[in-house]
């Protein structure tokens, strides 16, 4: 076994320990609940990943054959995440919440009916006279229907990020975290994927390495972000601003407290 | 090629709102502080920036005109440079101001249901013209000096009045509902 294979194997290895260890940090922090979606695509991924790994030794036609479904299953279990997200970053905030989701309609819609008119009006290349060869044109197929799957999501979750930031909406540890490490992992998945089915096989030495290392980087990530329960820091808007006023209020009975100690030590001086 | 660049282009420009999320604090602001911050920044556009006779008397070109007549270059160049200081004040402290105001509406606007997205985006517009007014004013006063940019003075005046008047309905809108 070379080297490559070595660390790819490593890492597909440090992959199901993270998977499982956020799976039982998150039945034992009574997360999986509180993130159902964000949980089932974690479980999705720690069966394939852990079913994948025997078949890879016993079976290598069969995990070449099964890889793609699963890969495609997975990526539609991923919409779960932004699903999830949605649902809890924007739950306290109704305005928020329908500009995002118009917004998000109309990027997808406007990304969807550019990419048609590139289908309809960009010449396609036939290859008149060259034999079919059905095997690479399936695996191309495939990638660009993954590739196109992760390019809906990128920008839904983007379309979240951009409202998150203009109403300056604030977001705990955990959904931080969700939505750091699941961008990370679309963002880079997307540049492989359109590397790989531009440059095609030469490619595949980085690829095999850099794409699950994102995925590691992602899940440490969803470790260290999701070990215990950190709700979104918001209230009720009504009871948020008493507590203000508590604050302020506590802030000014301090000033004056100040400056009656200052008054007392001047008029005893 | 196009395609390429195009879901090359999506990759990148979703990490950098990453970057930026990942280093963001996660506290909440108060509502009742962005509150107090509008009503402040509010009294003081229309109390003590936005007023005509002040935005006159800060870019008034017959003070030029006086100190040109009886002084000497010297005293001329000061002037000059004094008074592009306090213009150069002035705009920081409305676009400050509009910041605050923008803030308002946003922390408000979160909340509210109904939301209309046209009225969104053009208020989103009138803000982000607004701003883009102040850099442009700045950069006037800078190249020009303080009496070479009357028009983008009298416009951002304007658009920052009637953003003040939009922010004093809600705000009345919001006493009326005993909301603060």
């Amino acid at each position: 076994m070379d080297l490559l294979s070595l660390s790819s194997l490593l890492i597909w290895r440090a992959a199901v320990v993270l998977e499982s260890l956020i799976l039982f940090r998150g039945f034992r922090g009574k997360l999986l609940a509180k993130y159902p979606f964000f949980y089932t695509y974690i479980f999705g991924v720690f069966i394939s990943d852990s079913a994948f790994s025997v078949v890879y030794m016993l079976h290598l036609t069969a995990y070449e054959k099964w890889y793609w479904v699963s890969t495609v299953l997975m990526t539609i279990l991923g919409y779960g995440i932004i699903l999830e997200v949605f649902n809890h970053v924007f739950s306290d905030y109704p305005g928020a919440e329908k500009f995002a989701r118009i917004t998000g309609l109309i990027t997808f819609g406007v990304i969807f009916c550019f990419v048609i008119i590139i289908y309809l009006w960009v010449p396609v290349k036939t290859n008149a006279g060259v034999p079919a060869n059905i095997e690479k044109d399936l695996w191309i197929a495939q990638a660009l229907l993954q590739r196109d799957f992760w390019t809906v999501q990128a920008i839904f979750i983007f379309a979240i990020f951009g409202v998150v930031s203009y109403y300056k909406i604030p977001v705990g540890k955990n959904m931080k975290g969700m939505m750091v490490g699941y961008g990370l992992c679309l963002s880079v998945t997307l540049v492989t994927l359109t590397l790989r089915s531009y440059i095609g096989l030469p490619f595949d030495t980085t690829w095999v390495f850099l794409q699950p290392f994102s995925f590691d980087t992602s899940l440490f990530i969803w470790v260290t972000t999701l070990w215990a329960f950190h709700p979104n820091p918001i209230a009720n808007p009504a009871t948020h601003m008493e507590a203000d006023y508590e604050v302020f209020a506590a802030r000014t009975r301090d000033s004056i407290g100040a400056m009656r100690t200052y008054l007392g030590k001047g008029t005893r001086s | 090629m196009i395609q390429l660049i195009l879901f090359l282009a999506v990759a990148m420009l979703l990490l950098f709102p990453l970057f930026f999320l990942a280093r963001r604090p996660p506290q909440a602001n108060g509502d009742a502080e962005v509150v107090l911050e509008a009503r402040r920044a509010l009294s003081s556009l229309q109390g003590e920036l936005l007023p005509q006779e002040i935005v006159a008397r800060i870019f008034a070109k017959d003070d030029l005109d006086y100190v040109t007549s009886f002084t000497s270059d010297r005293v001329r160049e000061l002037f000059l440079q004094e008074r592009e200081r306090i213009a150069l004040s002035w705009v920081k402290y409305v676009r400050r101001k509009i910041v605050s105001l923008r803030n308002f509406h946003l922390n408000s606007a979160r909340y509210y249901a109904r939301l209309s997205m046209s009225s969104e985006l053009t208020l989103a517009l009138e803000f982000a013209t607004l701003l883009f007014a102040c850099g442009g004013l700045e950069l006037a006063l800078r190249l020009r000096g303080p009496f070479g940019a009357q028009r983008i003075v009298e416009t951002t005046t304007a658009a920052a009045a009637r953003v003040c008047e939009t922010t004093e309905r809600t705000l009345g809108l919001m006493e009326r509902r005993g909301v603060t």
